[in-house]
């Protein structure tokens, strides 16, 4: 089983900084068009996704981390909610 | 006042509970790369902690230096001041100033996160957000969770930090499974540990969270960042930490047996960011309070009393340092609690204070620069945030902190009875604080409140015990005896036998009788070989009989049972020391100040270790440092004045030393010595009939062995461990036998008259006194009888011409017994007294040498 959070920690050894000049306080996110997720950009030009469920990983990497995975989640819930109000009035007018 | 800073940042970081003995295998699988890479880079050791071993006095005692008794926090909940009930402590009962108050008003930008106890929050020159912070109210995510008023300093930033708090509910099955792979088959129902698991997982991402925040967009000079986590993971989940004990079902240790790995990998990942965000330039400091058994030592059952699950403490914590000012690769050695704050205050150029109880880690600093202490940081005044004197919090605090308290076991859950709760947690806080003066060497003030506690709740048998320990301290053997047989019921019903044991051998051995606690002991040992402490008392009890070679025997033993045991390294140096190995003994003592750095005792035998081995130089640095911690050990003293008169060639020296011991001698006191049957008791009757005050009870009468009696006293048999009685002895005579000379103290000047009879008559007067008694069966020869005599009396010499506090006169029992007078002249002179010489020769009987060689035994 993959734990994205704890392969984040293995993986390191590349050095996480996260730009100093970020506010406000979200790091930079990248979301590409077409899918839900998200990565946090280090200042070595290294990605690393924010999966919705969340991992250790990013609860270590402190408020940045669990910012992200909170502004993940929010997205995610807005989508979902989205597609399932959708489905609903789609169900709605089909009946 | 301040000198030239070593650092110029410092953050402080505790894990609380965290030990070595669980983290070197964990690091030497790769699992915590970032400690790991801390050590190499810096200086790491032991951290000693102080007793009694729980969370809030200890951390309490880290930040302010000093002992719980100078700081005031003495347990785990107060009493509110309005008599309504109890609460969780607060910081408001700190009597004393923490290092954020000397830096807030010394200028510098210190935030504290999370220090346990901190609320309410201190309006330090910084941020400081309290314990309180990171609780739960409960697991259900959609209930209200306000942040009580007084968490976090400066107000306004209340609300972003309450923000930044993580909710159990919010995690998901990736937050638990790298601790329970299996938690998909536990029974929720049944088994509530996930739910303690997702509480403490949340609690430590908390306090990660607002510390990265802080430390990367605060300005800060100094950062201190307290995590509980580790020792509430422990709690939970050391019991099926691998290997796994037969009590332990496989169901459960399968399921739960990584938790604890898992807790010190994520402090780990923390451990690292938290190192990005400081940077190099900071100096950081890694610390636990105490640390947590994981191995053979955990007990099985944790006892059903307030704080007893700090049972499962073990007495080293961890520290571990690095940054500039902090040399590479060192060894943090003797390090303990008391010492962080004073290093903190050192590595920024600041005095320590001359009332902190700690000293400052000098060995791992890098050109150390101390500037000279103050008298205390509390009567200098300045803007230090500290809560005024009578301030409460704005809010109640909230019920939920004191809840968790309860389920870890550390306080019972409150009755309906208010008045009744507030005793209790009165009663439970004297407590702590009469075991605090027990283990720092103050068992008077202990004894006075065990002796309230132990009258007002006798049902509570750990107040008997120690009180028990006080009064063995004190050398009151009776009042030992009879609070044990107060409680011996209860104690024989509700602990196990092998402590009901341990606690008779010890009363036992106050009272001198060696044999029977040496029975207690062997019995303990045969019911619980390998348990703590018991090879420990056994090794002990043969110190008392000069029984050397049994004594290094048990204490290795009990090396084996618990190889951080300070004690047993320390009482194996000694046996070793007595048994003419001086090399082996300087290292195993070594050993035991390695663990426990503070003990003077375990310097001053290293130094006559040291001294044995003609390294004179660093025997006097031994000596010197037992010295500094207990500036009233005169035999460290006599011992040092020694060797700057013999073996340094410092006579200057030697005399500055002799002038200090002349000012804090208490008397001179006579000493009749010898071996047993050399005529001691005949030199004791001719002082008494010179004129001399006699040292004695009477209790031994005259027999056909001494038919003019014995003239000895009761309390002399007990000086290897009781010395209160000597001030009654002051300008008297008294009868101490060779063996026990050693063990007189240094605080007393010794004029020895010293005994010496032909061996062989010795053996056989001693042999037909013990036939007489029917100890010993007629006509057997106690064979190496005589040789041990002749050794003992070697030993004793020697010991003796080392000493400068003892003047001695060497009496022939033969000359006294041909030509008294003569004799009573020479003791006359040496004492320099005005004794009645004619009476004193008058006392000799020749009828009654009956053991003259030369006349019965003309062949043998």
């Amino acid at each position: 089983m993959a734990y994205r959070g704890v392969l984040l920690y293995l993986n390191r050894g590349k050095k996480i900084h996260f730009m100093k000049n970020e506010k406000p306080h979200i790091p930079t996110i990248t979301q590409p068009a077409d899918d839900l997720q998200l990565f946090l950009n280090a200042e070595s030009g290294q990605h690393f996704p924010v999966p919705v469920e969340g991992s250790l990983g990013l609860l270590a990497m402190g408020y940045i981390g669990l910012m992200a995975w909170r502004e993940v989640r929010q997205q995610y819930s807005k989508k979902v909610i989205g597609t399932y109000s959708t489905t609903i009035t789609q169900t709605r007018n089909e009946g | 006042m301040k000198g030239k800073p070593i650092s110029s940042r410092i953050l402080l970081i505790g894990w609380d509970a965290a030990d070595w003995k669980t983290i070197r295998p964990l690091m030497d699988a790769g699992y915590m790369p970032t400690l790991r890479n801390m050590m190499n880079n810096g200086a790491s050791g032991r951290l000693a902690t102080l007793d009694p071993p729980l969370s809030p006095i200890l951390w309490t005692s880290i930040a302010t230096g000093k002992l719980p008794y100078k700081h005031g926090i003495h347990g785990f909940t107060e009493p509110k001041p309005d008599g309504t009930g109890i609460r969780p402590i607060t910081s408001l009962n700190r009597k004393t100033k923490a290092f954020w108050n000397i830096l807030s008003q010394e200028g510098y930008k210190v935030n504290v996160i999370g220090w346990w106890p901190s609320h309410p929050a201190e309006k330090i020159n910084g941020t400081m957000i309290s314990n309180f912070y990171q609780k739960a109210p409960d697991k259900n995510i959609s209930s209200p969770w306000s942040m009580m008023r007084g968490t976090v300093h400066p107000e306004e930033k209340a609300d972003f930090f309450a923000r930044l708090r993580i909710h159990p509910g919010e995690l998901t099955e990736q937050h638990i499974l790298p601790f329970v792979p299996g938690a998909a088959g536990v029974n929720q129902n049944k088994d509530r540990k996930l739910e303690n698991l997702a509480g403490i997982i949340t609690e430590c991402s908390t306090i990660q969270a607002a510390a990265t925040y802080i430390l990367e967009r605060e300005e800060w000079d100094v950062t201190a960042v307290y995590f509980d986590a580790i020792d509430h993971f422990c709690h939970g989940f050391m019991r099926y930490h691998p290997p796994r004990r037969p009590h332990i079902s496989a169901q459960d240790y399968e399921l739960y047996k990584d938790v604890v790995a898992g807790a010190y990998r994520y402090h780990d990942m923390m451990l690292e960011r938290l190192l990005q965000l400081a940077g190099p330039e900071t100096t950081v400091i890694l610390i636990s309070d105490h640390g947590f058994h994981a191995n053979h030592l955990r007990p099985e059952v944790v006892p059903r009393e307030p704080s007893g699950p700090a049972a499962e403490h073990s007495p080293y914590g961890i520290i571990c340092m690095q940054g500039p000012g902090i040399k590479k690769g060192v060894p943090v050695i003797g390090a303990g609690l008391l010492d962080i704050t004073p290093t903190l205050l050192s590595l920024l150029g600041l005095p320590t204070g001359r009332d902190m109880d700690g000293k400052v880690l000098v060995n791992v600093m890098e050109n150390p620069v101390l500037p000279t202490p103050v008298l205390s940081w509390d009567t200098i005044e300045g803007n230090s945030g500290m809560h005024p004197p009578g301030t409460e919090p704005e809010a109640d605090i909230e019920a939920q902190a004191l809840e968790q308290l309860i389920q870890l076991g550390y306080v019972e859950a409150p009755g309906e009875n208010a008045e009744t709760n507030i005793q209790k947690t009165v009663n439970e806080n004297s407590f702590y604080l009469a075991r605090s003066f027990l283990h720092t060497g103050q068992p008077d003030e202990a004894v006075q409140l065990l002796e309230k506690l132990h009258e007002s709740s006798p049902e509570q048998f750990r107040y008997g015990l120690y009180l028990i320990q006080a009064y063995i301290q004190l050398a009151r053997p009776k009042e030992a005896r009879a609070v044990f047989e107060e409680i011996r019921e209860i104690l024989e019903e509700s602990v196990d036998k092998i402590s009901v044991l341990l606690t008779e051998g010890r009363i036992l051995l106050s009272e001198n009788k060696v044999h029977r606690a040496l029975k207690c002991f062997r019995e303990a040992n045969r019911e619980a070989p390998k348990r703590a402490d018991v090879n420990q008392q056994l090794g002990w009890a043969f110190l008392q009989l000069n029984k050397w070679e049994e004594a290094k025997t048990a204490y290795k033993r009990e090396i084996e049972t618990d190889p951080e045991n300070a004690g047993a390294w320390h009482g194996l140096g000694v046996s070793l020391l007595r048994l003419g190995k001086p090399q082996e003994a300087a290292e195993n003592i070594l050993k035991a100040i390695e663990l426990m750095y503070h003990t003077p005792v375990y310097h001053l035998h290293l130094g006559e270790a040291l001294f044995r081995l003609e390294q004179y130089e660093v025997a006097a640095e031994a000596f010197s440092t037992a010295l500094r911690f207990d500036p009233q050990m005169n035999h460290a003293r006599w011992w040092l004045a020694n060797l700057y008169e013999k073996n340094l060639n410092q006579p200057e020296k030697a005399r500055e030393i002799l002038s200090q011991l002349e000012n804090s001698v208490k008397g001179t006191i006579t000493i009749v010595s010898g071996l047993p049957r050399s005529g001691t008791s005949l030199m004791m009757q001719m002082l008494k009939a010179g004129g001399m005050e006699i040292f004695t009870d009477d209790r031994r009468e005259a027999d056909e062995n001494n038919p003019q009696g014995y003239y000895e006293h009761e309390a002399v048999k007990r000086l290897a461990r009781d010395k209160k009685w000597l001030p009654l002895a002051s300008g008297k005579a008294v009868k101490v036998i060779a063996q026990l000379l050693q063990h007189l103290p240094a605080s007393y000047h010794y004029k020895v008259i010293f005994m010496e009879r032909d061996i062989r008559e010795v053996s056989d007067s001693q042999q037909k006194m013990l036939e007489r008694q029917g100890k010993l069966q007629k006509g057997v020869y106690p064979y190496h009888l005589q040789e041990n005599l002749e050794k003992t009396l070697r030993e004793v010499k020697q010991w003796q011409a080392e000493q400068l506090n003892m003047e001695i006169c060497i009496v022939s029992h033969r000359d006294l017994v041909t030509n008294p007078f003569a004799v009573a002249l020479q003791v006359n002179e040496f004492l320099k007294e005005q004794l009645a010489v004619e009476n004193m020769a008058l006392v000799v009987k020749p009828e009654l040498y009956r053991e003259n060689y030369q006349l019965t035994n003309p062949l043998r």
